[in-house]
């Protein structure tokens, strides 16, 4: 369980996080989503007990972050976006090392250090050096690291920037598997569209300000005004656009015809998509399928944030 | 150890610690301890500081290490060969111990005075540099772990190297003409003088995290060690040579002087690395009540070795002096930075305060803050010049000219201190607005302000020296100028006008500081009265649930039950 209360820190005249409150609840996953310099990295800082608030308190399973830190660390995984290692250390010695600072002793050491280094797939390159490894091993040698003791809580910060696509994918079913597990996890990311498929709840943040936060299918009702909708019909489907034009003059749609299919959007109302539909049917066309078209997290991002950078 | 990453079935290269069993990949652990000498050494590392298990795995395969090593052992054994050449026909019946020790010497110094010391600065900066300092100091280690860690495997390296130079140490000792434990002295001094360097370089890690002072401190402290181990190397070669024969290891009264050195050193080691895990420490952390603490046994330790030797010496007043002086500036270095903390108190902090007032008013001068930092080095002040007064007495105080000069001396010595320290409170205190603060700025107004007491006067009084006869002479402009005021203390002669006892400048300067005193004591509450807060339930709770009351057996009423 993660809550920022009232959380503020000022860098001189920035404010790289100006007032930013929200809680997140146990075994869920958050995305915390922001432009650059919006702020994520010192919020997550501030609850890593690496950095200290300007005003206002961040908590850990209700441990204040800046008063108990040390019980915030036992519980907490973090994964910053930069991260350093040692030279002439392998990884099996970097997560054991890791394991030791954390305070686990003997076989507990032992089963540990290999149950991260199962979950996370480097079993195999156990005995490699770090400065040998490639950005997505390193990424995964640093979840290794931050998931070394068990922690209830982790925070990841950008943990797919510079993956490849295949990596994310697994990194995405790592988290999953996490979030299954009962942990809260804090993402932070640019790659929005990945967020939306993992995260229970997301925040938005700009300038230091949150701008909306709730889960994703809450955020896209409430930010989208109207539906884009999509009509795929068997042929005609110039007419069928003509036909949508006329028939609704209150829409200022723009409609695209896309071979078979037609977009434009409509009023989020389903009793006027139910009309459409019957209208379209008796008019004669042959609609193969009618529906919403999934807005995605990318759009509601744009659409909340003004694109500020401090 | 394998290059190769990932064994696809068809490349595995031979050495890869796994094998493939009924198509299932299993993973044989390469740090799994196999023989049981093994598994007893992996049971023993948990109990070493986790730190210097990584820094000992990370030496054994490090190059730097590796060519110190080589470098040192080809120069012993270069010395031993050059050595034994140079004095080849006489070594059959000459004594050659002695040259051959101070080769052995002048080699061993470099890597135990430079070397290491340098690395134990370098490896604790390069952790802020790399940015794995951030990884440790969320992990459960403690910031007094991080530094003993360091200093720790610094140790590793030294013995390591030192055993090296064991069995050409042991050669000298068979040719003749040095005491074994004289080697032995030798070899434990190096290594005391290297630990002590190694924890100043890792209180100059901890200074600063810019890069172009890390630079420049790097390049100061490297120059240093280097005047220190020309220095250590010159005195070392002619004291092996000239003072072996006189070293009184038989009589006890050596082994007294022994301790007493190592008192110091353990002291003044104890100090920096204190200062350095509280420099490493967040800043709502409680990091002044240990070091006070360390700073008040200093205090003490000196205060019991120098009146073991004051009665030992039979009342020599030159103790009192050499206690006064030595005491006064490790408060006025100490007490300037704890005049320059943080006087944001935080929650953390402020419930660890003690609970009753007759607690805090016992142990308010241990708690954080520039306020109580001031009262602390005041308080520690006053007693230099109580104890000087009670040693004086102790011995039969009989006006002697020199027990009035120590003992005004003294008086001085404590005022000047209150004094300065307490006006650079009071300074910080209203520079205290910006977000500046810190020991090290504590530390620096104050060498800045006493710097100007003195060359303000000097400059005053030289440029008025037409006017004044005399004017090579102390004049009461002098009377902030805290070295020539105590100089004049010590050498006037004018205590015969008050009762003969009390210098008219030791009386002024003792005002001075009892103002200055009393008007940091007036303005004290504001910084010292500060509110205990309450532990928070939610830490309550945890403290219940891990340490759970022992559960009250019913008490038997009566034997019949
Ligand atoms: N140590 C610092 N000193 C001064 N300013 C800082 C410091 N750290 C962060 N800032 C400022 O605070 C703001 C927020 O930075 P932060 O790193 O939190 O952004 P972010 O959301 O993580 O951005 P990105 O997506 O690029 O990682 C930025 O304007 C940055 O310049
Ligand atoms: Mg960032």
């Amino acid at each position: 369980m993660i809550e920022l209360r009232r959380l503020h820190r000022f860098f001189g005249s920035t404010r790289a996080v100006n007032d930013i409150s929200f809680e997140i609840e146990k075994g869920q996953v958050f995305g915390f989503i922001g432009p650059n310099g919006a702020g994520k990295t010192t919020s997550m800082r501030i609850l890593a007990t690496l950095d200290l608030p300007s005003y206002g308190d961040a908590f850990v399973d209700g441990f204040s972050a800046v008063n108990d830190a040390e019980r915030v660390k036992r519980r907490l995984g973090f994964m910053p976006d930069a991260f350093g290692t040692y030279p002439d250390v392998n990884c099996r010695e970097y997560l054991d090392f890791f394991a030791r600072a954390y305070g686990l002793v003997g076989r507990e050491r032992m089963k540990a250090c290999q149950h991260v280094m199962g979950f996370t797939g480097l079993d195999v390159l156990a005995t490699k050096p770090i400065n040998g490894l490639s950005k997505g091993m390193k990424q995964r040698l640093c979840l290794g690291r931050a998931l070394v003791h068990d922690p209830s809580v982790l925070i990841l910060d950008e943990p797919a920037a510079g993956l490849d696509p295949r990596a994310r994918i697994e990194l995405r079913e790592m988290i999953r598997e996490l979030a299954v597990d009962g942990k809260t996890v804090m993402i932070s990311s640019h790659i929005l569209t990945e967020l939306a498929e993992i995260c229970d709840c997301v925040g938005i943040v700009e300038r230091g300000e949150l701008l909306a936060v709730g889960s994703v299918a809450e955020m896209e009702s409430r930010l989208a005004k109207s539906a884009s909708m999509r009509v795929t019909v068997l042929d005609r489907a110039p007419q069928v656009a003509e036909w949508i034009t006329s028939n609704n003059p209150d829409c200022k749609v723009k409609v695209k015809v896309i071979g078979n299919a037609i977009d434009f959007e409509l009023p989020m109302d389903q009793r006027s998509q139910a009309k459409l539909l019957r209208g379209l049917i008796e008019a004669g066309f042959d609609v193969a399928s009618f529906g919403v078209v999934d807005r995605n997290l990318e759009e509601v991002f744009l659409n909340v944030t003004k694109g500020r950078v401090q | 150890m394998s290059d190769v990453a990932i064994n696809m079935p068809g490349d595995r290269s031979d050495d890869a610690p796994e094998e493939i069993l009924e198509g299932k990949l299993i993973v044989t652990d390469p740090l799994e301890p196999k023989t049981r000498w093994e598994s007893w050494l992996d049971s023993i590392s948990d109990w070493v500081n986790p730190i210097l298990v990584k820094e000992s795995r990370q030496a054994l395969k490090s190059r730097q290490f590796l060519a110190t090593f080589t470098l040192l052992l080809a120069c012993c054994w270069g010395w031993s060969l050059l050595g034994v050449a140079i004095r080849m026909p006489g070594i059959y019946y000459v004594p050659g111990g002695r040259f051959m020790l101070v080769g052995y010497f002048l080699i061993l110094a470099i890597p135990l005075l430079i070397i290491i010391p340098f690395f134990a600065f370098r490896s604790l900066a390069a952790e802020r540099d790399d940015g794995t300092f951030e990884l440790l100091s969320i992990s459960a280690l403690r910031p007094w772990q991080i530094i003993t860690g360091k200093l720790g495997s610094a140790a590793l390296q030294m013995l390591i190297l030192l055993s090296v130079l064991a069995p050409c140490m042991t050669f000298t000792y068979l040719l003749r003409g040095v005491d074994i434990l004289f080697v032995v002295s030798i070899l434990f001094y190096g290594a005391v003088l290297c630990m002590l360097l190694s924890c100043v370089g890792l209180l100059l890690a901890t200074l600063t995290r810019a890069r172009h002072w890390q630079v420049l401190i790097s390049v100061a402290f490297i120059l240093a060690l280097g005047l220190v181990c020309v220095w250590v190397c010159f005195g070392g070669s002619v004291f092996i040579n000239q003072a072996m024969a006189v070293i009184p290891f038989n009589q006890p009264e050596y082994w007294v002087g022994q301790a007493c050195l190592l008192t110091a050193v353990g002291c003044l080691a104890s100090i920096l690395l204190l200062a350095a895990s509280a420099r490493i420490s967040p800043r709502s952390e409680n990091r002044s009540t240990r070091l006070r603490i360390a700073i008040l046994v200093t205090h003490f330790a000196m205060l019991a070795w120098f009146s073991r030797y004051f009665f030992k010496f039979d009342g020599e007043v030159g103790l009192i002096a050499g206690y006064t002086f030595a005491s006064t500036f490790l408060l006025m270095v100490t007490g300037s930075m704890m005049t320059g903390e943080d006087s944001l108190l935080s929650a953390r902090v402020r419930r660890g305060l003690p609970k009753t007032t007759l607690g805090r008013a016992f142990l308010m001068l241990l708690y954080p803050g520039p306020g109580t930092g001031y009262l602390f080095a005041a308080a520690n002040l006053i007693m230099i010049f109580v104890v000087a007064l009670m040693l004086a007495v102790s011995k039969g105080f009989n006006g002697r000219n020199q027990e009035v000069e120590v003992l005004n001396f003294a008086l001085v010595c404590a005022s000047f201190g209150v004094f300065y320290l307490g006006l650079n409170r009071l300074i910080l205190r209203l520079a205290s607005r910006s977000t500046l603060t810190g020991p090290v700025l504590g530390f620096v107004s104050c060498v800045i302000m006493i710097g100007f007491g003195c060359l303000v006067p000097l400059t005053v009084q030289f440029s008025l020296a037409k006017y004044i006869p005399d004017s090579g002479d102390y004049t009461m402009i002098q009377l902030p100028n805290l070295f020539w005021t105590t100089v004049e203390v010590v050498d006037g002669n004018n205590y015969a006008e008050i009762g003969g006892l009390l210098h008219p400048l030791a009386a002024v300067v003792f005002v001075a500081a009892a103002l200055v005193l009393l008007l940091n004591i007036v303005l004290l509450p504001a910084s010292v009265h500060v509110r205990r807060v309450a532990t928070p339930t939610r830490v309550q709770q945890e403290e219940a649930e891990l340490n759970p009351q022992p559960e009250v057996e019913p008490q038997r009423q009566s034997p019949w039950d």
